[in-house]
């Protein structure tokens, strides 16, 4: 009892100091406020049976458990929604804004796999054998569908660094 | 200009700083809970269908009744069904004590089927494959003694010099099975291209002969030479002794036609419109010429104790009983229409005959019993359809010195299932377990 005790307040502990973290990488995933919090809700609350096991070092499950969520929820709706091959042109607001949109915008324009590579690379700097195990897929994968979403971030969004490279990205 | 990463950051800032659910937890320990249950019920519902599956399959390959107690007295069974082709082989129940009836029947294993004998035993009633040890594959045809004690078969085997032309495995002798102890008394033959087959018959419970001939070249001799053999003499084996004789007289009676055991210790054969048969021991003195008259049909005859008389089967159209006497002409025995075979001739009045006793189900054959003079006829065996049927052939082969006895109340036999749909069936069930489980733990909690 005592040692589930100590487990809840651990767990707790965890998601008091992480989960900003994790709302913001849900939300890159994402795109969508409500999207992010329910997927780190869900990926916090299928980690606690296997807590006892991954208390030592919770993050690269927690991480591994939101992306294949939010990968395995696209599955689940694909079908109601409808993607677009080129981004709608209109006028945009204010520069910052603007700039915040574009990006979303690309990333939504993303397959999720694709978009779960891109945040777990370049934004949670993530190697690519790390992004692999996160997402349950080959290191090969992570390498093309991380050339082929930066092939498509550079067009669609141009004034990205070309520092932004994969082969200048690439930690391992 | 800007990185990526720095992009990425910016709009990161716009993620949602909400506070967490402070029941976050408890939430978690209840999705556990749910889902162990729920992984608990699957395998529970997996293994009750496993169980009861498997209690099917079980069922499926049990008799329908109670078989009758070993060491029961042998009889022939009032009933006769067509096994399944996944019965169970003697190599794997045993011996089955004395058999009542041999037929051939398809025989299925993993990898594909064959045609096999099996036989009913007149002990128990049970059914099995006959595993014969050293069968040559292509020599599925056994004979069954009278007593229905021994069986006769062929062995495979190398020869001593090549192998006759298109024969994978060469016959190099033939054995006896006792069907009470499954020992094999086998009997090896010289020879340089291996035997060609001729019968094996049993001229009464104790006395077997042995027709066969040598091939006169193997596949690497003159092409002319393929496919012919040299007949040797018949060998005659008194199974009291260790090995068979060779009789040149009996070879000498026999002429090269093609043998049949008559019981009593004769042995028959059949001219155009006769039938013949000497006595085993003494060929010289016991030849007996019984004309049968008109154009018997069926080469599955019978003689009498004293040779004097044989049956046989009449012309196709009727089918009739036909009885022939020494220096008579033969007649037809009235009211044994739709008759396929005599298997064997009981005693002076009794036949046992294999006929459909009904003109409405002319294809359901069975044993009968029947008076050679008034032509009265008692189904002592009823069959199923084809069971028996292979008599057309030649091939049933019936412990017919158990018909002159009463019958027991046969029970079915197990009808084993097709092994691979079992493992197929339990693969699916597996499978839908495992997927319905996956299922159940991807999903989310409530």
């Amino acid at each position: 009892m005592a040692r589930r005790e100590e487990q809840r307040a651990a767990f707790e502990e965890f998601v008091a100091a992480r989960r900003p973290a994790l709302l913001r990488t849900a939300y890159l995933m994402t795109g969508s406020h409500a999207d992010a919090e329910d997927v780190v809700q869900v990926a916090l609350v299928r980690c606690v049976p296997h807590w006892g096991r991954i208390a030592d070092r919770p993050e690269p499950y927690v991480r591994t458990v939101l992306a294949r969520e939010v990968v395995s929820r696209w599955r689940g709706r694909r079908w109601r929604e409808t993607s677009v091959e080129h981004l709608p042109e209109r006028a945009l607001p204010a520069e910052d804004v603007d700039r915040r949109l574009a990006l979303r915008a690309a990333l939504g324009s993303l397959a999720p796999r694709q978009r779960a590579v891109v945040v777990l690379r370049y934004f949670d700097d993530l190697t690519e054998r790390e992004t692999a195990a996160s997402l349950g897929i080959s290191v090969g994968t992570v390498k093309s569908q991380a050339r082929d979403a930066l092939a498509r971030l550079r067009t669609l969004v141009p004034d990205l660094d070309p520092v932004a490279e994969p082969s200048t990205l690439t930690r391992d | 200009m800007s990185t990526l990463h720095d992009r990425l950051d910016d709009l990161a800032a716009d993620a949602p700083t909400g506070s967490p659910d402070p029941d976050l937890w408890d939430r978690g320990r209840r999705y556990a809970r749910r889902r162990r249950a729920g992984t608990a019920a699957v395998l529970a519902v997996a293994a009750v269908v496993l169980a009861v599956g498997g209690w099917r399959v079980q069922d499926l390959s049990k008799p329908d009744g109670e078989l009758r107690p070993a060491g029961s007295t042998a009889a022939l069974p009032d009933r006769v069904w067509e096994p399944s082709p996944w019965l169970a082989g003697t190599d794997e129940v045993g011996p089955p004590g004395r058999l009542a009836l041999v037929e051939l029947g398809e025989r299925r294993d993993w990898y594909g089927s064959d045609v096999e004998p099996w036989g009913i035993s007149a002990e128990t009633g049970s059914y099995a494959f006959l595993d014969l040890p050293g069968r040559a594959e292509g020599q599925n045809r056994v004979t069954l003694s009278p007593d229905g004690r021994l069986v006769a078969y062929w062995l495979r085997g190398d020869p001593s010099g090549s192998r006759a032309s298109g024969e994978e495995e060469s016959v190099t002798g033939y054995a006896l099975w006792d069907a009470t102890t499954g020992e094999v008394r086998r009997h090896l033959v010289e020879t340089e291209h291996g035997l060609s087959v001729g019968r094996l018959v049993f001229a009464d419970a104790e006395t077997l002969v042995a027709q066969f001939g040598h091939w006169i070249a193997g596949a690497d001799g003159p092409q002319e030479q393929h496919g012919v053999a040299d007949y040797a003499p018949l060998e005659v084996w008194d199974v009291a002794d260790l090995a068979p004789r060779a009789s040149p007289v009996l070879e000498r009676a026999v002429g090269g036609n093609q043998i049949d055991g008559g019981g009593h210790g004769r042995i028959w054969w059949r001219t155009e419109d006769t039938v013949v048969s000497s006595d085993v021991h003494d060929a010289a003195a016991h030849v007996r010429v019984v004309p049968l008259g008109g154009s018997a049909q069926s080469h599955v005859s019978a003689v009498d104790a004293t040779g004097r008389r044989a049956a046989t089967i009449g012309p196709a159209m009727s089918r009739n009983v036909r009885v022939g006497e020494e220096g008579g002409t033969g007649r037809r025995v009235l009211g044994t229409e739709r008759s396929i075979g005599v298997l064997a001739w009981l005693d002076a009045e009794r036949l046992l005959v294999v006929r459909a006793p009904e003109r409405r189900r002319q294809l359901r054959f069975g044993l009968s019993v029947v008076d050679p003079v008034s032509g009265e006829s008692t189904e002592i065996t009823a069959t199923g359809g084809s069971p028996l049927t292979s008599t057309l052939t030649g091939h049933t082969e019936v412990a017919w010195q158990l018909a002159g006895g009463p019958t027991f109340d046969a029970v079915s036999p197990g009808h084993p299932p097709d092994p691979r749909l079992v493992l197929a069936g339990l693969l699916a069930v597996l499978v839908t377990a495992a997927c319905v489980l996956i299922r159940w733990r991807r999903r989310g909690p409530a």
